[in-house]
């Protein structure tokens, strides 16, 4: 691998493979580092990547890496911290409402199980079809959509309340 | 990646909800481009000479080869069955991996799983036998009328024919009937006989010396049915006893191994006044006096 090669994999992939280490529960920092390890290794490793497997070779390695983070250090998820949202041109009233409303979204989301949360998350966040959830976390697209409605389910209760 | 693409979803947020979580944002601390420099750096040591193929051919060869070995392997563990056959005349003494004992009379047959033995600690048995187990997992004892089932015992079974006598020496052992709806936990001194309507019947205070008297090449027989005597004879001396279907008596009696077959047969005979003939070198005939 080149490494113009290597660089367009990493313009390609970056942002997602980050984001998916996020959703799964690493801190922002962690996240970013971790996401730099992966795309390090696939360097060192000069793994032969075929693009067309490439996304879901880079959310396995991600994966694994964050579990092995994991366990090193249980983590605490906070996604108060970490998520930030922009609807700022509102009434007074209605950004209070809207921020009652986002605290509880943040709790529900540290709530929601891992596996359920990062496929919710990849579908909201990062706008991903079901089907390309599916193949880039190596699941069938009946899984994703199961992970879906459980994690649709949980959060509107949770939102409701 | 754009936000506008829409899933069929049949559970939605509220227009609001949906406005917040898609107006949610992750703030970095690093942006994608700070990442690559710091990146850059670690990779001009890097190596990048050569490339490593993931999956050759040969790989998913050798992949499936190891499967083949590994099916195989645990095909063998399964099916490795070790029989023994100890023939008329003899007595056999067996031991098992964890130092199980196992005495084998004349004619009986066991078999198990040696390499599976650490797992299940499971034996078919026909004949007569005395176990002596050591304390572990379960063991247990299928024969063709019932199972014996014990932690760690000492115990005899006689299995043969419509016969099923299971006789506790020491420790608990518990056995089943072959339908196995039928439980019996017997103690020291009990034994288990299935009876005529195929039901298990406990009797206590059994001379449990004379049900192990075969152990020490003796023979002792209380109140058995004269054809089951000769049977016995048969099996312990390796004779063939051809005798008459109308042997009703019943006999008492104990006498050791060492004499020929003729003494036995003869201090057997006496008292009921049957005539023993010798037909060939292991075959004798016995008839009756009328």
């Amino acid at each position: 691998m080149t490494k113009e090669e290597f660089k367009s994999l990493f313009d390609a992939y970056f942002d997602s493979v980050r984001s998916y280490l996020f959703y799964r529960g690493a801190e922002k920092e962690q996240a970013s580092d971790l996401a730099q390890d992966v795309f390090l290794r696939v360097w060192e490793k000069q793994m032969d990547i075929d693009m067309k497997r490439a996304l879901g070779l880079l959310y396995k390695i991600a994966g694994d890496m964050f579990i092995s983070q994991y366990r090193r250090e249980k983590l605490e998820i906070n996604y108060k911290a970490a998520l930030e949202n922009d609807s700022v041109d509102f009434s007074p009233e209605d950004q209070l409402r809207y921020k009652e409303l986002f605290s509880r979204y943040t709790k529900a989301l540290a709530a929601l199980g891992e596996r359920h949360r990062t496929v919710f998350m990849m579908s909201r966040m990062d706008g991903l079809k079901y089907q390309e959830i599916a193949d880039r976390l190596h699941l069938g697209v009946k899984a994703v959509e199961k992970r879906m409605s459980i994690a649709l389910a949980f959060l509107k209760k949770a939102l409701q309340e | 990646m754009k936000k506008e693409e829409k899933h069929k979803e049949p559970d939605r947020f509220s227009e609001e909800t949906e406005k917040m979580i898609s107006g949610t944002q992750i703030h970095w601390k690093k942006s994608r481009d700070e990442v690559w420099m710091e990146l850059e750096k670690k990779i001009a040591i890097a190596p990048s000479a050569g490339k490593i193929i993931l999956f050759r051919p040969w790989l998913k060869i050798a992949i499936a080869a190891g499967i083949a070995l590994m099916v195989g392997i645990s095909a063998l563990i399964n099916f490795y069955t070790k029989t023994i056959n100890v023939p008329m005349g003899q007595h056999a003494e067996i031991y098992f991996p964890d130092n199980s004992r196992i005495n084998l009379n004349a004619q009986s047959t066991l078999s198990y799983k040696p390499l599976l033995w650490k797992f299940s600690r499971s034996v078919k048995f026909e004949g007569e036998a005395y176990f002596d187990v050591m304390k572990g997992k379960q063991f247990e004892v299928f024969s063709g009328k019932g199972k014996t089932i014990v932690l760690g015992t000492t115990f005899n079974i006689y299995s043969r024919n419509i016969d099923y006598q299971v006789t506790c020496i020491s420790g608990k052992v518990k056995v089943s009937g072959i339908s196995g709806s039928q439980d019996v936990i017997l103690n020291p001194g009990q034994q288990a006989l299935l009876n005529t309507e195929g039901t298990l019947v406990i009797q206590s205070e059994i001379d449990t010396d004379q049900t192990l008297s075969w152990l020490n090449n003796k023979l002792s027989f209380t109140s058995v049915p004269l054809k089951k005597v000769f049977e016995e004879i048969g099996r312990q001396y390796g004779v063939l006893i051809n005798i008459p279907e109308d042997l009703e008596y019943t006999y008492t009696g104990t006498f050791m191994k060492e004499g020929s077959v003729e003494n036995v047969l003869n201090l057997v005979c006496r008292p009921f006044d049957l005539e023993i003939t010798r037909k060939a070198d292991n075959e004798y005939i016995i008839t009756g006096n009328k």
